[in-house]
């Protein structure tokens, strides 16, 4: 059963899957990365996010915070831009190369590493999307380099898609045994906050609460469903496609969570390929 | 056949992506499996997918601070400005959205603190200690201490955050929005002498 990842156009499909999320992937990043050097004040010493604040959460955890010079030097705000820095070459490089490349390697290492040391800094004003591009970077990475067997570029993209079907079930499932999500009210108070919000969201929330309070319990069900895509024919694949482009589209616009966009869709063509896996072992 | 084109390196892989999905699955739940990932997740590697749920955030939050002066008045309540509006070029390019999402974070962060004092018994109006000392409460000092003096004869400064119903004030149609319930007021902390603001005027509201 697993054989048939291996044929030729398998492989080639796995191919053309991993290029699909790495462009995806590196739209994503480059957008974090430019974000977080334009906001690079915050990383200063006189920072919001400054290494001597931080440092204070960190303390506890391991011999790498406790070493005063090499800590400093890897998340003060030097370390932090030129992290961002070397993680925008590497963009440049994974866009340009084919994957299973020297040069896609070289360009996917610096972006990985970026990622790992922002998780190391702290937790504090991360996000999904930032959770979900360390999982996609870490997988490319390990499975689209040249010293891998496309075996192992499947593992990789099934993991993807593993945790991408997990995101939405578990965000699904949470809604589902919430009460303010299943009256229909989440939508229509979110978009009240400023925070997360918006003028415009609100009042198109509030032009008809019936409408809206369905459009909550439709995101809970497909929330759920949406792993179940992969088990189901090729047309309900393409509807969750547009739901989920739709959806997170819609929040960029709406609460501002542009990154979300490019981390999540970025899983896409992970997913269709464990799509075409499922249903050819299904044959 | 599969596992033989895999080969040690594949296998490696396969066991290492294996293991961090599974361990992703509990990480998911509220209950001593999801508190026992989030015990040894420090650094957010396990991600959490539960966005927005099961409780959405639906408050805003208010963040005001005063300077104390020497001859022991105090200037009037200011607000802080961390959350400006939405703007449609946010969708695409959205630098500000890492301060609100610290303040967010930090502002939830406290909460969290308060009711973890609190179910352990602890006083935390006459030892707040465990508060003053925590992570969420020095990102809101420092963020707080780092604006600009509000006379030059300051001497310290204390803050205090309200949580605001936005949607209730809304369907309540009052004319201003009101400042809701007090989540936190601090203690006068001292302020260092600077030379000059460390954080720019765009903050002040």
């Amino acid at each position: 059963m697993l054989e048939n990842l291996l044929t030729p156009a398998a492989v080639a499909l796995e191919n053309r899957c991993a290029k699909l999320v790495s462009i995806l992937f590196a739209g994503g990043v480059a957008v974090t990365f430019a974000e977080r050097l334009a906001a690079s004040r915050l990383y200063a010493d006189s920072g919001l996010m400054s290494w001597r604040v931080l440092s204070f959460d960190r303390a506890r955890n391991g011999v790498l915070f406790r070493h005063t010079v090499l800590s400093q030097s890897l998340f003060g705000g030097k370390g932090a831009r030129a992290s961002y820095w070397a993680g925008l070459a590497g963009v440049v490089l994974v866009l340009l190369s084919p994957a299973r490349s020297y040069s896609f390697t070289a360009g996917m290492l610096p972006i990985v590493l970026s990622c790992v040391l922002a998780h190391l800094r702290t937790t504090y004003a991360g996000d999904g999307a930032q959770q979900m591009s360390l999982i996609v970077g870490v997988a490319l990475l390990l499975g689209f380099n040249p010293w891998v067997t496309p075996a192992a570029g499947a593992v990789c993209l099934l993991f993807i898609a593993a945790q991408s079907a997990l995101s939405y079930l578990a965000s699904g499932v949470a809604k589902l045994i919430s009460p303010i999500w299943m009256r229909g009210d989440a939508l229509v108070r979110i978009l009240a906050t400023t925070a997360f919000g918006c003028e415009l969201g609100f009042r198109l929330a509030s032009i008809s609460p019936r409408f809206t309070r369905m459009l909550c319990q439709v995101t809970v069900i497909v929330e759920v469903l949406f792993p179940f895509l992969l088990f189901g024919p090729r047309w309900m694949m393409i509807a969750f496609f547009v739901w989920g482009f739709t959806f997170h589209l819609a929040n960029a616009f709406l609460m501002g969570l542009n990154t979300f966009l490019w981390a999540f869709l970025s899983t896409y063509p992970a997913l269709y390929f464990a799509w075409c896996s499922f249903h050819s072992w299904a044959r | 056949m599969f596992f033989n084109n895999l080969g040690l390196s594949g296998l490696f892989i396969l066991a290492f992506l294996g293991g961090w999905f599974l361990i992703s699955i509990p990480n998911q739940l509220t209950n001593r499996f999801g508190a026992w990932v989030n015990r040894i997740n420090p650094y957010g590697f396990v991600p959490k997918w539960t966005f927005f749920a099961p409780v959405p955030g639906t408050y805003n939050y208010r963040l005001i601070f005063r300077d104390l002066l020497a001859d022991g008045l105090a200037q009037p309540w200011e607000e802080v400005d961390w959350c400006p509006g939405r703007r449609w070029i946010h969708a695409l390019w959205h630098p500000r959205r890492l301060t609100t999402k610290l303040i967010m974070d930090s502002i939830n962060g406290l909460a969290e603190v308060l009711i973890l004092m609190v179910k352990e018994g602890m006083d935390v109006e006459r030892n707040p200690q465990g508060l003053i000392l925590s992570t969420p409460y020095v990102l809101l000092l420092n963020l707080v201490m780092s604006l600009p003096l509000q006379s030059p004869s300051s001497i310290a400064r204390e803050f205090a955050v309200f949580q605001q119903d936005p949607f209730a004030d809304r369907q309540a149609s009052v004319e201003f929005a009101r400042m809701g319930k007090l989540v936190l007021c601090s203690s006068a902390h001292e302020l260092r002498r600077q030379s000059s603001p460390q954080v720019s005027e765009e903050m002040r509201a």
